[in-house]
This record gives C-alpha cells, structure tokens and sequence, in this order.
C-alpha cells in the first residue's frame, strides 16, 4: 500500500528534476542570490550583509514559487495531455493515492530546491561574515510553509481549469491576494455597501493568508520574531492544505480518464 | 452515494470558512498587527510609487526597502539637486541647511518598507537634526520610529531606548544646551549602535565647540573602522586637531 504511494512520489521527483525548466530556475536563482553578493558594496559600509540576507531570502521565495508555477503544475497536465498518466492509473493505485503522492513529490522538490538555493546562500553569507541564527531557518521554514499551501492551491487550480496557463495565473493572484489581505480589509472598511462588504469579508477569510508566515521581512528583530507563533501557523497551513488537496481529489475522481 | 459526495463537501467547505475564519481571529492579534498598512500610510515618493507598490503586495517589502535604502545613500552622497557647485561627500565635515530637500521623503520610504529598520532611523535623524539642521523634520521621523519600534519598550537595552536618547539630544539642541546634547550624543555612540554619520557629526560637533581632544578620538575611531568614505576625511581631520591642540596648549602655557 505504502510502497506504491513511495512510488508515486519518486516519480514525482524524478520527473521534475529531469526538466530543464526546473535547472534553469535553480541556476537563475543562483545568479541572483549572486547578484545580491555584489550588491553589498553598494549598501555602505556598516550594513554591507544586509542586502545579500533580504535578496538571498526573496530570492528563495520567488523561485520556489516560479517551480511550483511553471514547473510541478506544468507536469501535472502534459502528463495528462501525453497520456502517460493512463498507464499509472491502469496499475492498481487509487486516484487519491495518485493525487496525494504527486503533491508529496512535490514538496520533496521544494525541499531539495530550498535546500540548494540556501547553500549557496549560505556559502555567500559566510564570506561577509554573516552570523546565521535561528530567526534565518525558521524564515526558511515558513518559506516552505507558503510553497505547501500555493502547491495545494496551484494544484486545485489545475483540476478546476485543466489549463496551465490559467491555473498559474490563479495561484499567482491568490498569492498576490495573499500578501495583501490586511490592505484588503481597509479597502473593505471603506466600502458603504452592506452586502458588498460581507461578500468581500468571506473573500478574505477565504484567500490564504501568505502574511501569517511572511517572517522574512521581519526576521532582523528578534522581539518582533517572537511574537510569531509556529504553531499557529503550522495549522493553519495544514488545515488550508487539507481542504485544497481534498477538493483535488474529490475532482480528480470526477474527471473522465 | 450522491448525497454523501454532497454532504463531504459541505462539511470540508463549511470547515474551510470556519478555520480559516478562526485562525485570522488569532493571528489578528499577534506580530501581524504590527505590520503598518499600505494605504493607511501614504508612500512619500511618487517616483518609486510603482517599485514599493510591488514590493509590499507580492511580499518583497524588505528587498525593496534595501533598494530605498541604496537610493537614498545615492540621494546623499551624490550632488545636493538644490545646488549648482560640484561636491562629493561634503556632508561629512560640513553642516548643509537648505540642501537635500527630499532628504525626508528618501528616509520615511525606507522605513515605510522596513519599519523595523532601526539603524535608518539613526542615520535619517541624525543627518536631518545636525547635517542638514533641521530638528522639526527630525523629531516628525523620529516620532515615526519611536511609535514602529513601540513593542521594544520593555527591554531598556532596545533600539527604541536609543531612539528616545536621540529625541532628547534633539530637545537640547532647540534649547540652546549645546553641553548637555554633547553628552547624550557621546552616550548614544557608547552604545555602539551608532552610525559613522552621527559620530562623525558629534566630532565636528567637539570641534565646533573647541573640545578638540574628544574630536580626535572620535576621527581616530572612524579611521580605525576603515570605512573608505570617512577615512580620508578622518586623516586631513586628525591633523588638523592635532595642530589645534598643540595651538590650544601653547595658548594655555603663555
């Protein structure tokens, strides 16, 4: 039972480390986090770490979000369109299976990808003699945070629309929505329509919240770091994710393969 | 079977609304309100409108202050717009009033971005208090700062404490208690959360008021620190005080 739910997730894997799409973005992101290292002469002298810390840690961010858009959804449906998904579901592995293990693989990914972009990160930070603390890994962990709810909600996305296209644009807007949510509750305060204001109130309970674990841009204050509370934030990214990923599979059982 | 589809889905959309719901209840109350908004705060350079728009939406706020922050050490180290002549790094030395207008608007854009950026509080008042003296501006972005980094207040070895150290540094120069703004700024430089600016300022401020010995120890700090815009300066400073101290010393011996 286990063993094929393994399988899928290798293949999963597999299939994403074997595109080009996924070497460029790693590399590109390599570039820039590059960038970042000769953008510190420019920052002045007292605070020449500063800029490659912000730039390394969005850069993260950003590529691992350009993967999971361009890349995992991507997958996803050319393997629907080349058909090669029928010679998976002909093996006796359940649809769900099939769902939960491509979403694992990719998660493992990101893993991966936020690992590599970081070591690279990391070897430029030592060269500026940049003391990495704790408040830097557990910016990374809610970087991975954000990637498992986009990749569940990219993935809904793509069973809803079945285009790539527009299933990226989806994600890329409740991302956006995402980071915006409390400049999206004042515009709501502003509005005088009762109805409008209720409709556009369960909008926002209902974008995922990005802000919750948005830690990098506050990560340099340890006091405003500790107000941040890891729990909370690990369930609301598990119960958001649970819902998208059993909304996928309740589509994915509908669809007609 | 229909029905039971019908029912999962009610419950896993009702359980959506409801955690989702309850979760933003919680997190309202935690770091997130700390977060100043976007269009409760008017962003002060229209220019860069676009570029700091962009930055806060996608959640790039940082990096996009750290962008504000080269600009606005451009915006300062560069050719003051209000002036015709050619000058490089003269703020360092030199009190410019009437120059670098936008000076302001350069520094609010920063911290709008990163309200959590203490040391561009530092600089940003302490360039507008001294450099460009202009206390009023000063005290309005210190104020900002202050009210940003308020949940500091309980722990007195805070970037907040400094800030109130810098206010009243500030009260002392409007007062005209030039003796007492000295001290509160040597005890803000003690703390070694200072910026090379404010200690360059307080040097030519010891100068200023002929406490040369303590000018020089501050030009030979800066010296040490190798940073390449105040070592030169540092150097032509050093000799020069030293000259005026041993002027000083043949005067008190006749």
């Amino acid at each position: 039972m286990m063993n094929s739910l393994f399988n899928i997730i290798f293949y999963s894997v597999k299939e994403n480390f074997k595109t080009k799409i996924y070497v460029t973005v790693v590399l590109f992101s390599m570039v820039l986090i590059f960038i970042g290292f000769l953008l510190t002469g420019l920052s002045g002298f007292e605070q020449p770490q500063r800029v490659l810390v912000n730039t390394g840690i969005a850069m993260i961010e950003i590529f691992c979000l350009i993967l999971i858009l361009l890349n995992s959804v991507g997958l996803f449906l050319q393997e629907v369109d080349t058909k090669n998904i029928y010679i998976l579901l002909s093996k006796p592995i359940s649809r769900n299976k099939y769902i939960l293990g491509r979403y694992i693989g990719f998660l493992v990914v990101i893993i991966l990808s936020i690992f590599i972009m970081c070591c690279v990160h990391i070897v430029f930070l030592k060269i500026v003699k940049w003391n990495i603390n704790k408040e830097y890994f557990l910016t990374l962990f809610t970087i991975f945070f954000k990637s498992t709810l986009i990749t569940s909600v990219a993935l809904l996305a793509t069973l809803l629309t079945t285009s790539h296209l527009s299933a990226a644009i989806i994600s890329l807007l409740l991302w956006i929505a995402g980071h915006f949510t409390s400049e999206f509750m004042f515009i709501v305060g502003k509005i005088k329509i009762k109805f409008l204001q209720v409709f556009l109130k369960i909008t926002y309970y209902l974008i995922p919240n990005f802000q919750y674990f948005n830690i990098k841009d506050f990560f340099d204050s340890p006091d405003f770091v500790s107000k941040f509370n890891l729990i909370k934030g690990i369930l609301y990214c598990l119960s958001y994710t649970l819902i998208c990923l059993s909304l996928s599979c309740i589509l994915f059982k509908k669809k007609d393969l | 079977m229909k029905m039971s589809k019908v029912f999962i889905l009610f419950v896993l959309i009702t359980h959506l609304i409801f955690t989702t719901f309850l979760l933003n209840e919680i997190y309202k109350k935690s770091f997130y309100s700390y977060i100043p908004k976007m269009f409760q705060i008017k962003l002060p350079l229209e220019k860069f409108f676009i570029l700091d728009s962009v930055g806060i939406i996608i959640g790039l706020r940082k990096v996009v202050s750290d962008i504000a922050w080269i600009q606005l050490l451009q915006y300062y180290g560069g050719k003051p717009p209000e002036s015709e002549e050619e000058t490089f790094l003269e703020h360092i030395t030199k009190i410019q009033p009437g120059k670098y207008l936008d000076f302001l608007k350069y520094v609010r854009r920063v911290t709008i971005l990163d309200p959590l950026y203490s040391f561009a509080y530092f600089y940003g008042t302490g360039v507008l208090a001294w450099n460009l003296e202009r206390p009023d501006e000063a005290l309005e972005y210190l104020n900002e700062g202050l009210k940003n980094l308020e949940f500091q207040k309980n722990n007195p070895e805070s970037d907040y404490w400094q800030l109130v150290k810098y206010q009243q540094a500030i009260y002392y120069k409007l007062g005209g208690k030039y003796k007492e703004m000295l001290d509160e700024l040597k005890s803000i430089i003690e703390k070694g959360k200072a910026p090379h600016m404010v200690k360059a300022i307080l040097a030519n401020l010891y100068k200023k008021y002929g406490f040369y010995k303590e000018a020089l120890f501050i030009w030979k700090e800066l010296l040490k620190s190798g940073d390449p815009e105040y070592v030169e300066r540092a150097k032509f400073q050093i000799l020069q005080l030293k000259t005026l101290i041993l002027k000083k010393e043949r005067n008190y011996e006749k």
